[in-house]
């Protein structure tokens, strides 16, 4: 009952997505990182935003629904998953495409994200606490 | 990227600070043997370097991780991430290996007690300004692992404020 | 009309059948949530474990499992206290 109606509505689906794609991300940019001067190595990146612009754009179908309900439920899941990507680029360094000024750019931009993206969901959690119980937490 | 957890991606970046410790190893040893004409063996130091390759992981992610995926899955209708071809891991390995290909430098010292009967002294196959410029690199990514480390450790200390 | 002893126990049957509580009253759906808290608090604990033992659980994973089960735990017991005050309610207005 609370599995199957309530904590589908809560909206923590579409963060969880999100923090599940930066966590990834820092994992694939250590790699690249990690590989700077390994010959033969072909950076990978994380292709996520991408996808979700692209299906604004497309009007792609972002909740697909079986018996579609009356109304969307809120914090329904996108389809959009997080992809690993190589990228087959000029070689940059000497020894492979890595570019390590560009790696280091988005792990502090991954780092900033997932602390954004963790406020947010503490703040939603303690908004549903509060319409539950009254209290915060 | 087989799982993923705090612990993958601290054993990538430390496999990432290994190597580039190796390389600085063997520069500091390079560079402290450039005039050695003769070692043990009896001819000059051989200069050695670091071959680097990736060490592919098992594409499956780790049996825990796609269980816990179809409990959050099934519990909550999360989509759990899609890892794709290019999610195995690639861990680099280093291993040292002395360089048997490039020459000797040869210098024209008659007064040596090493020369040889036309007077030429034969000195390690080190380059000193090549040596330099890898130490610089070696450093640049070794610090850039690290921040890779403290990156990690940041966003598992925001995760459990949760 | 002559009344059988067939016809009263039949009707003591259905009189009985109808006292069974059907199957989308509150107390259902109390226990259905009751179970509900369960499975979500024994996830979370496994996780949990998991995590402490070394398993690729990611962090928030876990944080956010641990979450979900508070919450379900305060709404199953907000909406048991709804239900004994409502009743109470109920038993005060016989009188």
């Amino acid at each position: 009952m609370i599995v199957r109606f309530v904590l589908p509505r809560t909206g923590v689906a579409r963060f969880k997505q999100a923090l599940d794609a930066y966590s990834l991300r820092q994992r694939v940019v250590a790699q690249n990182i990690a590989n700077v001067q390994t010959p033969g190595y072909r950076r990978k990146e994380v292709s996520f935003e991408d996808s979700l612009k692209r299906a604004f754009v497309q009007r792609l179908q972002l909740a697909p629904v079986e018996n579609p309900p009356r109304s969307i439920p809120i914090g329904m899941p996108t389809r959009q998953v997080p992809r690993v990507v190589e990228v087959k680029d000029d070689y940059s360094n000497g020894v492979n495409n890595v570019d390590m000024e560009k790696e280091m750019t988005k792990m502090v931009e991954t780092n900033l994200a997932y602390s954004m993206m963790t406020k947010f969901l503490k703040g939603r959690f303690e908004n549903l606490h509060e319409a539950i119980t009254g209290r915060i937490k | 990227m087989s799982g993923i957890g705090l612990f993958k991606t601290l054993e990538i970046s430390a496999a990432g600070l290994s190597v580039q410790r190796m390389r600085l190893d063997v520069i500091a040893e390079n560079l402290a043997n450039v005039e050695t004409t003769k070692t043990a063996k009896g001819e000059p130091y051989r200069k050695k370097r670091v071959v680097i390759k990736a060490v592919k992981d098992r594409a499956r992610p780790a049996a825990g991780q796609m269980e816990f995926s179809r409990i959050m899955e099934s519990n909550t209708g999360y989509i759990p991430l899609r890892l794709g071809r290019h999610s195995a891991s690639e861990i680099p390995e280093g291993s040292v290996k002395t360089d048997d290909k490039t020459p000797f430098t040869l210098r024209y010292e008659p007064g040596h007690p090493d020369a040889d009967k036309n007077g030429f002294v034969k000195y390690p196959n080190v380059n000193v300004i090549d040596e330099m410029v890898d130490m610089v690199t070696a450093s640049r990514a070794y610090e850039a692992n690290v921040t890779a480390i403290q990156t990690a450790k940041d966003m598992f200390l925001k995760a459990i404020e949760i | 009309m002559k009344i059988r002893p067939s016809d009263i126990s039949f009707a003591h049957k259905s009189y009985l059948e109808q006292k069974k509580p059907p199957k989308t009253g509150f107390g259902e759906m109390l226990k259905k949530m009751v179970s509900d808290v369960d499975n979500l608090s024994k996830t979370s604990q496994v996780m949990t474990q998991s995590a402490i033992n070394g398993a690729p659980v990611e962090a928030h994973d876990v944080m956010i499992s641990v979450e979900e089960t508070r919450l379900a735990f305060d709404l199953m017991l907000e909406v048991r206290n709804k239900l004994i005050e409502a009743y109470r309610e109920l038993m005060q207005m016989r009188m």
